[in-house]
């Protein structure tokens, strides 16, 4: 099996004849599921840490799980859902012990952003600054159904939830976003969002 | 329909909205939401709120990519590991080893070598005497070193890198040069170079100049109190 010259993603089932052979001890298998992941891992964990370091580890220690666990996989899900999920619960107990990483208190104890929408700042970075506002669930469960394109499904495998938390999760964040983006930028929030639901 | 079912449904499609945005429902529920939209303006309005910011999110960030530098070192920790259960378990006839503790041990160390055989050239044709002779020794010892082992340190050796097998003798030179380094010693049997720095900028700012190249397979700098230490 030859390794991918880059960052290469899998068909389902490449993915899951490399972890057959993962589990089998070929190493080789091992680097191309490294190097086909790498690249969708480190950039979802890199809008949750912004220290390359902490990526790099929190990879690395879910592809030693890998490594250690590919004979226990059973199929239950795709090969993609069981690594990022692996990865979602090194990078939940990863972030939660570290400062400055990741807000992950109740919103309301958190004190007022000072920002100016009226200045340079873009969308992008208004949006980024709410985000930074979310519970760590909410946020990560935003980003991988934003960012990685996950469904509700796969969101509920890869966080251990039940799909009804999943959706939840994310009615709250968006609830949040629509909170904290007028304290951002009324223009901001103006732009994006109209009434809420009236339910 | 009545109030309570028109504002049950309503729930339900809002919630659905993020996946109706990033294509992920199933056909069943997509068209649903679709049709719930057709008459539902909130959710029309929330929708496009939604893809705007699902816009911004799935937009690639820019994020630096080292993957053969963290696969390295998780080689290594493979390797340590597979070593220490080796080392730790005695041998037992009823309990055949692991096939990956098998596998994966030789052919590291087939890869070491010809990341070796690779460097070692380029440092002949560098002309680096001194530095073959400290490799040969290493080698005749027998003993296992990884990139993080403690070994003795050479003066002025600051950071240790490995540069990929293709890297040519100018690249190498180049690399370096706009790193502001030297080699001090190696390469070393798995191809690592001891370097030290040329200039007045700090080792960070080094690292981050040889990491910025595709040819630097790993570059790490060592601890402050160790970079200090003499030479045996």
């Amino acid at each position: 099996m030859n390794i991918p010259a880059n960052a290469r993603q899998y068909s389902k089932q490449q993915d899951e004849e490399l972890l057959s052979a993962v589990a089998r001890g070929d190493n080789r298998a091992l680097d191309a599921l490294y190097l086909g992941y790498h690249r969708r891992l480190a950039r979802f964990l890199a809008r949750i840490s912004p220290r390359y370091e902490t990526v790099e580890e929190i990879i690395n220690d879910t592809f030693m799980v890998v490594w250690q666990h590919a004979k226990d996989f059973r199929g239950a899900s795709r090969v993609s859902t069981w690594i990022i999920g692996i990865a979602y619960r090194i990078a939940l107990k990863s972030l939660r012990g570290k400062d400055g990483l990741m807000r992950a208190q109740s919103t309301d104890t958190l004190p007022e952003e000072s920002f100016d929408p009226t200045g340079s700042a873009e969308l992008r970075d208004w949006i980024g600054h709410a985000l930074n506002q979310l519970p760590l669930e909410q946020r990560l469960t935003m980003e991988l159904a934003y960012h990685m394109g996950h469904s509700i499904d796969e969101i509920a495998h890869i966080t251990g939830c039940p799909p009804g938390t999943v959706k939840a999760r994310m009615f709250h964040a968006r609830e949040k976003l629509r909170q904290h983006l007028p304290a951002l930028g009324g223009i901001a929030a103006t732009d994006i969002f109209n009434d809420p639901p009236s339910v | 329909m009545n109030a309570t079912n028109s504002n049950t449904e309503h729930q339900e499609m809002w919630e659905l909205l993020p996946w109706l945005v990033n294509g992920r429902l199933s056909d069943s529920d997509c068209r649903r939401v679709e049709a719930h939209l057709r008459v539902c303006s909130a959710c029309r309005d929330e929708c496009a709120a939604q893809r705007r910011i699902y816009d911004v999110l799935s937009t690639d960030k820019a994020v630096e990519q080292m993957p053969m530098a963290g696969l390295n070192r998780l080689r290594q920790r493979i390797e340590q590991a597979e070593r220490a259960v080796g080392l730790d378990a005695p041998s037992d006839p009823a309990c055949p080893p692991d096939p990956r503790r098998a596998m994966f041990a030789p052919r590291f160390r087939v890869r070491a070598a010809a990341v070796a055989a690779s460097v070692i050239a380029i440092s002949v044709a560098l002309g680096m005497p001194a530095a073959w002779r400290w490799n040969q020794a290493r080698r005749a010892s027998g003993a296992y070193h990884t990139v993080t082992t403690e070994t003795a340190r050479h003066p002025g050796e600051v950071i240790r890198a490995v540069f990929a097998p293709t890297a040519t003798l100018s690249e190498l030179q180049a690399i370096l040069d706009d790193a502001h380094l030297e080699i001090v010693s190696g390469p070393t049997e798995a191809g690592v170079y001891s370097l030290s720095m040329t200039g007045p900028q700090s080792i960070d700012w080094s690292l981050r100049r040889l990491r910025g190249h595709d040819s630097v397979r790993f570059a790490e700098g060592l601890a402050p109190a160790q970079a200090s230490a003499p030479p045996p």
